[in-house]
């Protein structure tokens, strides 16, 4: 069996995998707008300027939805694992897995915060624990 | 312009062996043509996707056609939907006349389809979302699901309604893979694959092609079939990643099926008989609230006693649907083909329990991606 795919680091994604190494979670902000994005793109979505920095979130957030994968096509990631997506407090949204919990016991809207767990080859994912 | 549909067929579906996608898609297309009553000389438009990363370029070669036009848009399952929206603007603008709509796959004979999909390089998926280990697109129809559940107090049960009635339905069609009866206890004792979703939550996987012929509504009525008339058409795209959709429970499907209606002039409530696709058992509940069908969150009512089955008074995927008929990877064309037949009353004289009676008006709605993307086709008798 494979093993869970590495994610593509090249492009406006190095910086967010560079933040994740140091277990900080980035997402885009405008400086003209104060608008928050993601993923980081080359320009504003809400404004369309290009004065965009890359900033930590709070690493908080909750559950929008989740779903509970128990046939798993990955053995370094043993079924049952949770899937979900987060709304960071910044109001971005990103795909992640809940850790740390029984899988039985996540819900929708839970309050989560960020961990940093090491995958392999210098990749640290950003996933996501009660909180 | 007006345009129409003037014939439509399958390929043998189910498992196929020793066929190519290719071979599919053109046995459905001579059929489709003879359908019509029209051979691979008048075609001058093709339309496909998915055979093949050079798609148009495969089929056209295949049947000996050098078309005037060409659309390979891949948008999912929504493609082919698509396609009869992209065909009505090419006839409208003498791009071409007659305008074959393809479509074959050999997933299952050929094992091609994989529980956490392909990762397309240099996408949102592959830099952001792939290393969480999604099944995909199943963990997305399943987040959708359990968001449904959260907000409406929906349950596993009334998914499993939507199962039940499509092989209902499929029972009735001796083309349909699965046609023993079903119950709503064996879906939910049928494996958890991503929660909320069974095993028996999701659709078929299997072998099979189908073909629709379009042209001009004047020169289809000179064919050997009763034209069905394109009313109306809608499409829009809102993501291709997971976590990017805009909502998870308000699709593009709402001003898809707003801008087929307004085309159409025509409103829900005038709507005979309606193909969905069901790739899950979710997407028939959210599909029919975003078509304007019910209001959010009614829509595990409004499939109650039997309402979407044999007999009920909304008869939605009357063939089997994804869940119970076929379903060769991209379902849309079979929206179009089934909804060409009960148009036509095909069914009347021989299986009159599988005819709509008088239907007038049919809605095909194909959704592509994980609800990416959405496009909505009205066809009448009118």
């Amino acid at each position: 069996m494979a093993q869970r795919p590495l994610p593509e680091t090249d492009a406006d994604a190095r910086v967010f995998w560079e933040g994740a190494a140091a277990h900080k979670l980035l997402v885009q902000y405008c400086a003209d707008c104060k608008h928050f994005q993601f993923y980081p793109r080359s320009f504003c979505l809400a404004c369309g300027g290009a004065h965009l920095e890359m900033i930590e979130s709070t690493g908080r957030g909750t559950i929008y939805s989740f779903t509970v994968v128990h046939r798993g096509p990955y053995d370094d990631v043993p079924a049952p694992y949770v899937v979900a997506i987060v709304t960071l407090d910044e109001g971005v949204r990103m795909l992640s897995n809940i850790v740390g919990c029984d899988p039985g016991d996540v819900r929708c809207d839970m309050n989560v915060r960020v961990t940093f767990e090491p995958l392999r080859d210098g990749i640290v994912l950003p996933l996501f624990t009660p909180a | 312009m007006k345009v129409a549909i003037a014939g439509v067929a399958e390929s043998d579906l189910g498992v196929v062996p020793n066929k190519t996608a290719t071979d599919l898609a053109a046995q459905a297309s001579l059929r489709a043509l003879d359908d019509a009553g029209l051979t691979l000389k008048e075609v001058d438009g093709i339309f496909t996707a998915g055979l093949s990363r050079f798609s148009a370029n495969q089929l056209a070669e295949y049947l000996g056609v050098r078309p005037s036009y060409v659309d390979s848009t891949i948008a999912g399952g929504a493609s082919f939907e698509m396609h009869v929206a992209h065909a009505a603007a090419a006839i409208g603008a003498g791009l071409c006349d007659v305008a074959l709509i393809a479509y074959g796959s050999a997933q299952r004979s050929r094992r091609s389809r994989q529980l956490a999909g392909t990762v397309d390089g240099g996408t949102s998926f592959a830099a952001y979302e792939a290393p969480f280990a999604p099944l995909v697109p199943m963990s997305m129809y399943a987040m959708v699901a359990q968001r449904y559940m959260h907000e409406f107090g929906a349950t596993a049960e009334d998914l499993a309604l939507v199962a039940v009635a499509a092989r209902e339905w499929a029972a009735m069609n001796p083309k349909a893979f699965k046609r023993e009866p079903l119950t709503v206890e064996e879906v939910l004792t049928s494996p958890v694959v991503s929660s909320p979703l069974h095993g028996l939550d999701c659709c078929l996987v299997t072998d099979g092609g189908g073909a629709v012929v379009m042209t001009r509504t004047k020169r289809a009525r000179q064919l050997r079939r009763k034209p069905v008339s394109v009313l109306g058409h809608g499409e829009t795209t809102t993501n291709d990643s997971l976590a990017q959709i805009p909502h998870l429970l308000r699709h593009g499907s709402v001003e898809s099926s707003k801008r087929a209606f307004e085309m159409a002039d025509l409103k829900p409530k005038d709507v005979d008989v309606v193909q969905l696709y069901d790739a899950f058992t979710i997407n028939v509940l959210v599909g029919l609230e975003n078509l304007g069908f019910c209001r959010y969150g009614e829509a595990k009512d409004f499939i109650k006693d039997g309402r979407i089955a044999p007999g009920g008074s909304f008869p939605l995927n009357t063939q089997g649907g994804g869940l119970s008929y076929c379903h060769p990877g991209m379902f849309g064309i079979f929206l179009l083909i089934e909804a060409v037949r009960q148009l036509r009353g095909d069914y009347a004289r021989e299986e009159p329990q599988r005819q709509i009676k008088g239907a007038k008006i049919a809605l095909c709605h194909g959704t592509g991606g994980v609800f990416s993307s959405h496009a909505t086709v009205i066809l009448g008798t009118r």
